[in-house]
């Protein structure tokens, strides 16, 4: 009778598959397709619920950054039991396409133990319909529970050693600066005819000035900051990318600020719009922008420890291939 | 009045636009402040793209705005033929249009689900899922992939038009026309959906223009900018079109400029497919190594103007690239605005981040 009552109730559990509505990655973008005709996913009782604890399984489609697996493992935690794992894609399985990314973590199952698995960079929607149909029949066989592995010494050490990385970079001293550079502004240094574009150059004291006068001028969209790292020369050049809203011609500022003392003057009071951007560019490359509010760690705050990760001294790539696949860069 | 107090908002939310958390400072129901908190998203795509040889280099360079790829695939694909200095034959440029402007309506088609999804309208979205479905079918067809195409590569396309591609593509776009004026009047036309977006989330074009933010948040505003037109690039000056443009602002005239949009890229679409002919020359060979110089394109992707910048040092690998976001001052700046000069609630939160329509993974990158 227990057996009977047993089989009965894996039956009805595998009839209605219910995912966390939790679009992690890329991979999301199949599902709506998948749920609505001509795929519909409805007719195997599937459901995206909001809520983990009305869930059955929680899928992680694509790629690992580390600030989205720990939102997994919490979310994970919060579903009731029996609860399942699908890893969709390939990152997931061997880190895919981003396997020298600094942020990303290459393995789901280092985290969970885990019921299926998809292949393919994007899955086709029937690799999908494929995973879903076979965790029903798994299901219905009686499959046991994932559970969480132990992560968290895992995840302390590689913070750990970015940390310590972090610290040795920054008292290394900086190569002198061996740089040409000629103020050109208000003349053209480079001109695009075809992208209405003109590249002109200041020094970085006079930077505000220059942008105040511009957007007085009529170049009232910042585009864009541009940083691009030369540590032969000992410096960093910044380009402030704006734009003429009345002709659509942009200009695009060159300045540049030595590695040994990067600090240029922030110009989010001009341009509203800097202030986040200026904070990109601060935690991607290091470069201080006095006058700012709040500068501080944000794309990167929870997937990186480590030095600015855009310095080209950084080689992260290599770190990922020893810290994630123990060397071996063919091992994934 | 109830006191104020902070709620965190996603990323695991229906009403969340995409992975993206934030941080809403209440006031009873009203919301007002939403910092924005990012990083779920991140891969480093300008630090992985140093890693990669040229020819690997394109496969990395879409892959941030999943569905929109397209635009971004033209984008870092002419900023690579200035890289190379080539000229990539006309097939090639005509195709590249076609192809980022499917990409364009795909991506406004999948917009519908959040639109609709955050007014309680489910079955515009069923019907949008059609003709997007029918899109990806056609990319299928020509590149080989539904999602991700890769198929403008420095110097071209990556190959040859399949046989019949002028009159399936044409066929195409008025099946996607019919299905798109369903959906039009299911969403447009819905009474709910009047009442739900008139008047919610105002912002005039240019305040939103000096905020950072451009495309049909712009245009919506009554501002008539479309690099397009301004900067036209590949052959946008030989075809014809308008500019659509709404008048208050709101959330209605962003929905509704995006449908305009959608047609005016059918016909976009149908000019371009007569200059793609079979057997003509789609691609000039690029060599291995790259001449030291910079590389820079400007395009109107569909959420606003999208640049790449490519620094070059010679060698087989770029040495910078940077991308520019048209995300990421939708939900920092603009968002900001509308919340400091309007009553909004909780409730209208998920229907102004719908409007705006930001892409979640362009934001971090």
């Amino acid at each position: 009778m227990a057996s009977v009552m047993k089989r009965l109730v894996n039956w009805a559990r595998s009839r209605s598959p219910w995912m966390i509505h939790y679009c992690a990655a890329c991979g999301a973008i199949e599902f709506p397709m998948l749920v609505m005709s001509p795929l519909d996913w409805e007719r195997y009782g599937y459901m995206p619920v909001p809520s983990p604890r009305q869930a059955d399984f929680i899928a992680g489609m694509g790629y690992l950054t580390r600030k989205t697996v720990k939102l997994m493992i919490n979310l994970f935690r919060q579903t009731p039991n029996p609860k399942y794992v699908v890893a969709g894609c390939n990152c997931t399985a061997t880190g895919g396409l981003y396997w020298d990314s600094y942020a990303t973590f290459k393995r789901l199952d280092d985290f969970f133990t885990v019921s299926g698995w998809v292949p393919g960079c994007m899955p086709m929607p029937d690799d999908w319909t494929a995973l879903l149909v076979d965790l029903r029949r798994q299901v219905e066989g009686g499959l046991k529970r994932d559970v969480l592995k132990d992560f968290e010494s895992y995840i302390k050490s590689v913070e750990e050693e970015e940390r310590k990385w972090a610290k040795e970079y920054y008292s290394r001293s900086q190569p002198p600066v061996n740089y040409s550079f000629k103020e050109t502004y208000p003349e053209c240094e480079e001109n695009y005819p075809d992208l209405k574009l003109c590249v002109t150059s200041v020094g970085r004291e006079k930077l505000r000035s220059v942008l105040g006068e511009l957007k007085s001028k009529g170049f009232q969209l910042l585009l864009n900051i541009d940083a691009v790292d030369y540590p032969k020369n000992g410096v960093i050049e910044l380009y402030y990318v704006v734009e003429n809203t009345g002709d659509g011609s942009q200009m695009a500022v060159k300045t540049f600020t030595p590695r040994g003392d990067p600090v240029v003057e922030s110009v989010h009071d001009i341009y509203p719009n800097a202030l986040y951007i200026e904070r990109e560019v601060y935690e991607m490359m290091g470069v201080v922008f006095r006058g700012h509010p709040d500068l501080r760690k944000w794309i990167l705050d929870g997937n990186w420890e480590g030095p600015p990760p855009l310095r080209k001294d950084v080689d992260t790539a290599s770190y990922v291939v020893k810290t994630f696949y123990k060397g071996d860069r063919y091992g994934r | 009045m109830a006191g104020s107090y902070t709620v965190y908002f996603g990323p695991q939310h229906p009403g969340a636009p995409g992975n993206i958390g934030f941080k809403l400072e209440l006031e009873g129901e009203r919301v007002v402040k939403a910092e924005l908190i990012p990083g779920f998203l991140h891969r480093g795509f300008e630090k992985m793209i140093e890693n990669r040889k040229w020819e690997n280099s394109y496969v990395l360079s879409y892959r941030f705005c999943v569905e929109d790829p397209d635009s971004l695939e033209v984008a870092y694909a002419e900023a690579l033929d200035k890289v190379f200095r080539v000229e990539p034959p006309e097939k090639a440029r005509y195709f590249r249009m076609i192809q980022a402007e499917f990409s364009r309506i795909a991506s406004h088609m999948f917009w519908v689900h959040f639109m609709a999804g955050s007014t309680g309208l489910r079955t515009p979205a069923y019907w949008a899922s059609a003709a997007r479905e029918e899109i990806l079918k056609w990319f299928a067809w020509v590149t080989g992939h539904r999602v991700y195409h890769n198929f403008s590569v420095p110097g071209g396309i990556r190959g040859e038009v399949p046989e019949g591609f002028g009159e399936r593509t044409t066929q195409l776009t008025y099946l996607v026309e019919d299905i798109v004026k369903d959906v039009e009047k299911a969403l447009l036309g819905n009474r709910v959906f009047k009442r739900r977006t008139r008047g919610v989330g105002v912002i005039k074009g240019d305040v939103a223009l000096k905020l950072g933010a451009t495309g049909p948040v712009v245009r919506g505003g009554g501002l008539k900018y479309d690099t397009r037109k301004i900067a036209p690039y590949e052959r946008y000056d030989k075809v014809s079109f308008e500019i659509p443009v709404g008048e208050v602002g709101d959330s209605y005239d962003r929905a509704l400029v995006r449908f305009r949009e959608v047609y005016e890229s059918l016909k976009i679409i149908r000019q371009a497919v007569l200059e793609v002919r079979r057997g003509e020359p789609y691609r000039v060979k690029v060599p291995l190594t790259a001449p030291p110089g910079r590389g820079y394109a400007r395009v109107e992707a569909a959420r606003g103007e999208y640049t790449v910048h490519v620094v070059s040092t010679g060698g087989r690998s770029p040495y910078r690239v940077r991308f520019k976001s048209p995300s990421l001052p939708l939900l920092t700046t603009v968002l900001n605005y509308i919340l400091e000069n309007e009553e909004v609630t909780i409730a209208d939160l998920p229907v102004i981040f719908a409007s705006l329509d930001p892409c979640a993974p362009d934001i971090d990158r």
